[in-house]
């Protein structure tokens, strides 16, 4: 009987032009979502390898001080199907002595305009929800008072059938109607995305698109007990539709914006500029001390500055060949000096962006927490979650791992020792440097005996180095050294979560989800039960 | 007869419950969202500030050091909230709000570093929001059985027997759905006014009102051409709630759909240059400045600070070139995929709405077109101070240090930028285009339900 009553209602349903123009939807929009998508991650793709390339070159190093790893993150392929948050993100990271900050530059999603962040773009998950969603409630809103209003629920009652049966055969029908379409969606994407070049899935990947569809399908049992219960609580069809509508408005558009700007008032907003402050202070205290050493260092050494080549950048590279012995030593006492005291000032600055981070991340919680009364945004959450687009997946991901690794790393170069060595800045061997004098003299090929000598000439010849060309040293030029060997170097490694995590951590969303769902359908029974067909 | 019929619709409307609830959504939304936009205004423009303070605290402080500190001392001007943002937000907390610059260049422009990078984009509950959601959805609701449903309740029969032509029937039950479309708008805007004039904290000046009156004339414009759409949705098709669907699919359609897949088109259909590009060719730009200087210049010890910052110079006029090349493309294809967003009219009213309130891309625009023209003025009064002193080389170059006062400058004299506001005549022509399609649109949907009532097949 129930099979009876499911099957007249799919029949009848099928036929509707609401069914027809929501599978047209469907059809075109699904297909258009996926392949905006596609094209947003093959631009992804495009900007990762342009990035990777140039990581690979960063460990093309002849010392340590230029040694700072550089990792990009590949796109998410998942993002296809729920974006997330893995938009806003740099993708591109540069491990650094004297910053923990990690949100480095790189390609933002292959937007060179940034004029195109104020464009908001929708995915497969937005466009399913936006649309069953509402299909879901115009199936079911007038299951009820539609048959009461046509006079069919009377003679239907008029049978020996009990009300319940009813009910479930309706709540059958109306599955059996939304099923094949959600299926079918996920059937189309896939195909586009298995057609799709340079794009390819996983089996894990596929897993978790084949987890959107049960998800999916709850959420769906959601609106459509919502539309059922308005209709067996109304007398007329149109009241119900108005609800349906008002209940889906407010879902998608409503509460999740009020959920953003909401949160943004409750929870105070952190300020950059404190942290430029404290940073800019930190550095300031840093850089006294490193001055005070410098000068008691150079009394202790002595100060020529010759170099024959050198090169020098960012966060204290510095690669020297040929340089003075004089100028070795004091490199080599300063670096000793400085690099664990900046080492030590990341981890004070750290302090300060860490509770900048904290703090924007109680503001997404506590916005996703206030969302949570949209149905609608309760799946975009939890399909963010499955496609490892959320922010719990990009902190374990990248936060955490890249922290970790940057430790690793460190306690990689202390092991090593390098701080203290002459490596760190050059790779001449120690017992071939030589003093200034030496140098100016082997380079003159006698011209000059001492340094005293040489200066005193250039500075008669306008700054003139040419002398010192006459006789070269062998390996005192930088490029002279071939890269550094780095086979025990550790390497940069995160495991994505895995899927049954994922599913334990979505479970009391989806577990609420079906509460409500529970609760719902017992109203929905009650009402029915009590319904009047008069 | 017309205002008869007006009259009788209004007052069906009043009474039904979809007028009702669309009241309690509106005056709920425009409550708390003129309620957290005030605090949340009030949480930017502190920041704001103080990020203003700070980087005119750098100025004179670089300015106290020398002359030629402050030449070179990397500026930032942050573009703070506009008061008037709870009519429209115009997308700001996604545009670019923050230009770099020094007495040498308007280097970039980015969008505003305190955003918070976890959160989805979202749109506040701002007044245009309102508008293009609730309030369009209420005219869908009200219209989608105009025709159809009356058809359905055999009324409309009725009605067409008495001596009226089709023509003023159609055309009363469109005036009737907008004027009830206000009542829903009028209450929520007033009980938004009262709540900022309550708080206290945010000044309405004659401005504002103007502002807030052109907002409601071209609310009334954009519910017109809605009203059209909902009443063609009614007019295709004989049961109201295959006009209902066909209204909704349509909504989507303009609400969804076109404006999120501007970023498709965008990188589609106006592609432009890669930053690898762009850099590629500063770079060889560079090289070319470089060859081009006369031979042995660094040798000749008499022109070699001349001749440097000839070359420095030059360089930096051959990077700017391309970087504003560069960013024109950027613009042109920002504006072209607004244009094809404008088959939305819930775009359109946006775009108009921010011509309104001098905000979103038009303020932007306008502030980077003053701040190009403002440089100059900064690098002119920059020279202008050097050359009082006698002892600087008088060789200002963008790179080096060298050729410039070391004298400390006198910060009172220092200009700085103040932004403007766009005038009526920019407004207007920003917003010229937009009405047009909008205009075309209201036309072209009334005029197609018209032929389709006169053809209306009543029985």
């Amino acid at each position: 009987m129930i099979l009876n009553i499911a099957f007249k209602e799919f029949y009848n349903n099928l036929l509707t032009a609401r069914f027809t123009i929501g599978f047209i939807m469907c059809l075109f929009l699904i297909p258009f979502s996926l392949v905006v998508n596609l094209k947003d991650y093959r631009e992804q793709l495009k900007g990762y390898e342009i990035e990777r390339v140039k990581t690979e070159k960063s460990y093309q190093v002849r010392v340590y001080s230029a040694l700072r790893p550089e990792i990009v993150r590949p796109p998410e392929p998942l993002s296809i199907f729920s974006k997330g948050i893995s938009g806003n993100a740099a993708n591109k990271f540069k491990i650094q002595l004297d910053s923990r900050e990690s949100t480095a530059d790189g390609y933002e999603t292959g937007r060179e305009n940034p004029l195109l962040m104020s464009f908001f773009s929708m995915d497969f998950c937005t466009i399913l929800v936006f649309i069953l969603s509402l299909f879901a409630m115009l199936f079911t809103y007038d299951a009820c008072s539609g048959e009461r209003e046509s006079g069919t629920l009377k003679l239907v009652f008029a049978n020996p059938v009990h009300r319940w049966k009813v009910l479930i055969g309706k709540l059958i029908g109306v599955c059996l109607t939304l099923l094949p379409v959600i299926i079918f969606c996920f059937l189309l994407s896939a195909l586009i995305v298995l057609l799709a070049p340079q794009v390819s899935f996983s089996a894990g990947e596929w897993l978790r698109v084949a987890l959107l569809i049960p998800v999916s399908i709850i959420f769906f049992g959601l609106f459509i007990l919502i539309g059922l219960l308005f209709s067996c609580c109304f007398r007329a069809s149109s009241v119900c539709i108005l609800l349906c509508l008002f209940v889906w408005v407010i879902s998608i558009f409503i509460i999740p914006n009020m959920a953003n700007s909401l949160a943004k008032s409750l929870v105070a907003a952190p300020d950059n500029e404190d942290i430029v402050t404290v940073n800019l202070q930190l550095n300031r205290e840093m850089g006294k001390k490193i001055a005070e050493h410098s000068q008691s260092i150079r009394k202790q050494v002595g100060s020529d500055f010759f170099y024959w080549s050198g090169n020098g950048g960012e966060d204290g590279y510095t690669e020297l060949a040929g340089a003075s012995r004089n100028l070795m030593d004091l490199n080599r006492l300063y670096f000793e000096f400085v690099e664990p005291l900046r080492i030590e000032n990341a981890e004070k600055k750290g302090v300060g962006e860490k509770e900048f981070m904290d703090k924007m991340e109680a503001q997404m919680k506590l916005a996703n927490r206030l969302a949570l009364l949209s149905p609608t945004d309760v799946f975009r959450q939890v399909s963010n979650t499955l496609c490892r687009t959320d922010d719990d997946t990009r902190r374990l991901l990248y936060y955490e791992s890249l922290m970790r690794y940057r430790d690793v790393f460190i306690a990689y170069l202390k092991a090593k020792n390098v701080f203290s060595s002459y490596e760190y800045f050059t790779r001449q061997p120690p017992e071939t440097f030589m003093s200034y004098d030496e140098i100016v003299r082997v380079r003159s090929g006698g011209q000059f005996n001492s340094a005293a000598e040489f200066i005193k000439w250039q500075k008669e010849h306008g700054g003139d180095r040419s002398p010192l060309n006459k006789v070269p040293i062998p390996g005192t030029a930088i490029t002279d050294y071939p890269p550094l060997e780095l086979t025990d170097m550790p390497i940069f490694e995160c495991k994505s979560p895995s899927t049954l995590g994922v599913l334990r951590q979505s479970m009391g969303k989806i577990a609420g989800v079906i509460c409500v769902e529970l609760v719902l359908f017992f109203l929905t029974f009650v009402c029915f039960v009590r319904y009047d067909v008069r | 007869m017309l205002f008869h019929i007006i009259l009788r619709e209004i007052r069906s409307n009043i009474l039904s419950l979809r007028m009702f609830l669309a009241l309690v959504l509106a005056l709920t939304v425009f409550g708390l969202g003129t309620f957290i936009f005030v605090v949340n205004y009030q949480i930017d423009q502190k920041i704001c500030e103080r990020s203003r303070q700070n980087t005119i605290g750098r100025m004179k402080e670089a300015a106290a050091k020398s002359l030629i500190f402050l030449a070179h001392r990397g500026l930032n001007l942050d573009f703070g909230p506009r008061s008037n943002s709870f009519i429209s937000n115009s997308r700001e907390d996604n545009l670019p709000v923050r230009f770099a610059y020094d007495s040498f260049k308007v280097h970039n422009f980015y969008v505003w570093p305190g955003r918070n990078p976890l959160t989805d984009s979202c749109q506040p509950l701002d007044w245009m929001f309102i508008v293009s959601i609730i309030i369009s959805f209420t005219v869908l609701l009200l219209a989608y059985d105009t025709v159809s449903g009356e058809k359905e309740a055999r009324t409309l029969a009725l009605s067409l027997s008495n001596s009226v032509s089709r023509g003023l029937v159609l055309f009363g039950k469109y005036v009737s759905v907008i004027i009830s479309t206000i009542l829903v708008l009028i209450p929520g805007t007033i009980l938004s006014l009262l709540i900022i004039l309550s708080l206290g904290r945010i000044s309405i000046t004659r401005g504002t009102l103007a502002e807030i009156g052109l907002f409601l004339a071209i609310t009334i414009l954009f519910v017109a051409c809605i009203t059209a759409l909902g009443i063609l949705a009614s007019v295709l098709t004989h049961r109201a709630n295959v006009s209902l669907v066909a209204a909704l699919s349509l909504w989507l359609l303009f609400v969804v759909v076109v404006p999120n897949t501007a970023l498709y088109w965008a990188q589609s259909l106006f592609p432009i240059e890669t930053m690898e590009n762009v850099t590629q060719r500063i770079n060889m730009e560079k090289e070319n400045v470089e060859k081009g200087m006369p031979k042995g210049w660094k040798e000749n010890r008499q022109s070699i600070a001349e001749n440097y910052a000839k070359l420095e110079n030059g360089s930096l006029a051959a990077e700017m070139r391309i970087r504003r090349d560069w960013y024109n493309q950027m613009f042109r294809q920002y504006e072209r995929t607004r244009l094809i967003t404008a088959l939305s009219p819930i775009s359109i009213f946006e775009y108009l709405c921010e011509a309104v309130v001098g905000g979103g891309y038009l303020r932007f625009r306008k502030n980077w077109r003053d701040m190009n023209s403002f440089q100059p003025q900064f690098l002119e009064f920059v020279k202008a101070t050097d050359a009082k002193d006698p002892e600087s080389p008088h060789q200002l170059t963008p790179y080096s240090w060298s050729g410039g006062s070391r004298k400390p400058a006198d910060f009172s004299d220092v200009l700085i930028f103040k932004e403007k506001a766009p005038s009526i005549h920019e407004r207007f022509s920003h917003a010229g285009i937009y009405l047009l399609i909008m205009f075309f649109y209201t036309a072209a949907a009334f005029a197609l339900s018209f032929v389709l009532f006169i053809r209306y097949d009543v029985r």
